[in-house]
C-alpha cells in the first residue's frame, strides 16, 4: 500500500505547489526609481544671457489642457509623449487687461523610451535640437529668444553635483 | 487565470477517481506446483500524445494559442526517455506593458517511475528531469510610460518607440518535475506533471526583457526559478520485438 501512500503524498504536494501558482507576486515600482524627466526651464537676461532674470508675474498655460500654472524662478514642465512637440503659453501679468502679454512657444524634441524593469515598464528621455524652440511671433513678444543649454533631458544620475540641470533658457 | 485552473482542477479529480478505481486482477492458484513461470517483463513501449491544457486553453482564451506534443519511451525497468515539443503564442498585460511572446520550445529528459504497479497495470508516479530550449520573439503591443505626477493625460504608446518586435531570442533552462500517468483504457493514459524550472541562460532583447518565455511561462526579475505544468493524453504503442524472452523454466 506504500505505493498508494506515496502517490497521495505526491499528489498532495503537487496540488499545494499548484495553488502557489495561482498567486502572482505584485510587482512594485519603487518610488526612488527615476521616471520620465521634465523639461527644466530658466529665464535669462537678453542682454546678459548667463544671468537669470525673473520675469515677474508669470503664468503658464499648457496648450491642450485647461489649466493655469503659477511659476517662479526655474520651472519644470512635463512634455507630451503623444506627439513630438509641446506648446505652452507664457503669460505675463495674467488678469491685468492693460499689461497682460501672452507669448506662445512650441518646443520640439526627439524621444527615446527606455526599459526599466517589469514593475515600472518604460520611461522616456528627450533630446532638444538646435532649432527646437519656435516662438510664435505676435505684435508684442516679451520673450525674445531662447538658448539651448543642455540638449539631453534625462534623469539625473545619482552622485552628480547639480540638483537641477537647466535644459532650456528663454531670453527676455 | 481562473478559467483554465477550473478546467484542470475538474480533470484532476476525475483522474484521481480513476486511479482509486484500479483493481488488481484475480489471482487463480494453479493446482500443479510444477509450473512456475514468471510473467514476461513489460514490453518496450513508445507513448505519444498531446497536452490538453494547450488544447483547451487555445479554444477558450483569445490571448493564448499553442500546441504541445509529448512522447516517452521505456528504456529500462523504471526509466523512460521523454520529450515534449510545443509552440505557443501568448499575449499578456504586465503592469503597464501589453506584450506577446511567441515561439517554440523543446524539452528532453528522463522520467523515473516510483510506483509499484499491480500485475497487468501500467500506472506511473514519477520524478523527472528535463533540459529545455526555446526559440522565440517578444512583441510589445502597447505601453503606458512611467511618469511621476504627469501634466498631460496618459496615452498608451502603440506605434514606434519601444512598441516593436524583438526577434531572434532564445532561452535554456532545467526542469525538475513530478508527475503521474494513469491508465484509462487499454493503451490510453492520462497524465499530469508539475515542474520547478530554473533558467540557465537566455538571450535578452535589447530595451525589453523576457517577461514570459514559451514553455517556461512567467520569468521574474530577481528570481530565476519558475513553475510549469502539463496535462496529457497519450497513447501507447507496444513494440513486440523489444520484449525480453522468458528464460526461467520449471524444474520437474
Amino acid at each position: 500500500m506504500t505505493a498508494i501512500k506515496n502517490s497521495i503524498l505526491l499528489l498532495g504536494s503537487i496540488l499545494l505547489l499548484a495553488s502557489y501558482m495561482g498567486c502572482e507576486k505584485d510587482d512594485i515600482c519603487l518610488a526612488d526609481i527615476p521616471a520620465t524627466p521634465s523639461l527644466v526651464l530658466g529665464f535669462f537676461d537678453i542682454d546678459n544671457p548667463e544671468v537669470l532674470k525673473d520675469p515677474g508675474n508669470l503664468s503658464i498655460r499648457p496648450v491642450g489642457i485647461d489649466t493655469l500654472l503659477f511659476a517662479r524662478g526655474i520651472i519644470q514642465l512635463d512634455l507630451r509623449t503623444d506627439q513630438e512637440f509641446t506648446e505652452f503659453e507664457f503669460i505675463l501679468n495674467e488678469g491685468n487687461s492693460e499689461t497682460e502679454n501672452t507669448d506662445r512657444i512650441q518646443i520640439h524634441y526627439d524621444r527615446e523610451d527606455v526599459y526599466i524593469n517589469r514593475a515600472c515598464g518604460y520611461r522616456a528621455r528627450f533630446q532638444l535640437g538646435t532649432t527646437s524652440v519656435v516662438i510664435t511671433q505676435d505684435e508684442n513678444n516679451w520673450i525674445k529668444d531662447f538658448i539651448r543649454i543642455e540638449p539631453n533631458i534625462d534623469f539625473i544620475q545619482p552622485g552628480t553635483n547639480e540638483e537641477t540641470t537647466i535644459h532650456l533658457g528663454l531670453l527676455h | 487565470m481562473k478559467k483554465p485552473l477550473y478546467i484542470w482542477a475538474c480533470c484532476i479529480s476525475l483522474w484521481t477517481a480513476v486511479l482509486w478505481g484500479q483493481e488488481p486482477p484475480e489471482v487463480v492458484a494453479d493446482s500443479l506446483p510444477s509450473a512456475v513461470i514468471s510473467p514476461p517483463a513489460a514490453p518496450m513501449a513508445l507513448r505519444f500524445g498531446v497536452d490538453l491544457y494547450h488544447l483547451v486553453r487555445s479554444q477558450v482564451d483569445d490571448d493564448f494559442s499553442g500546441f504541445e506534443v509529448v512522447a516517452d519511451l521505456k528504456v529500462y525497468k523504471d526509466l523512460y526517455a521523454a520529450i515534449e515539443l510545443g509552440v505557443e503564442d501568448r499575449t499578456l498585460q504586465s503592469e503597464q506593458i501589453n506584450f506577446s511572446s511567441s515561439g517554440s520550445y523543446q524539452k528532453i529528459g528522463i522520467n523515473y517511475n516510483m510506483y509499484e504497479n499491480w500485475e497487468g497495470m501500467n500506472n506511473q508516479v514519477y520524478v523527472g528531469l528535463r533540459f529545455a530550449n526555446s526559440v522565440h520573439e517578444q512583441k510589445v503591443n502597447n505601453y503606458i510610460l512611467y511618469k511621476n505626477n504627469p501634466l498631460w493625460p496618459d496615452v498608451p504608446v502603440e506605434n514606434g518607440f519601444a512598441a516593436t518586435t524583438y526577434p531572434n531570442l532564445n532561452a535554456q533552462w532545467l526542469e525538475f518535475m513530478a508527475g503521474m500517468q494513469v491508465q484509462l483504457f487499454k493503451n490510453i493514459y492520462l497524465g499530469f506533471s508539475l515542474r520547478l524550472t530554473r533558467i540557465l541562460s537566455q538571450k535578452v532583447p535589447e530595451n525589453f526583457s523576457n517577461l514570459n518565455i514559451p514553455g517556461f511561462n512567467k520569468v521574474t526579475d530577481e528570481n530565476i526559478f519558475g513553475l510549469a505544468y502539463n496535462y496529457t493524453l497519450t497513447y501507447r504503442i507496444p513494440f513486440r520485438f523489444f520484449q525480453r524472452k522468458n528464460k526461467k523454466e520449471s524444474t520437474p
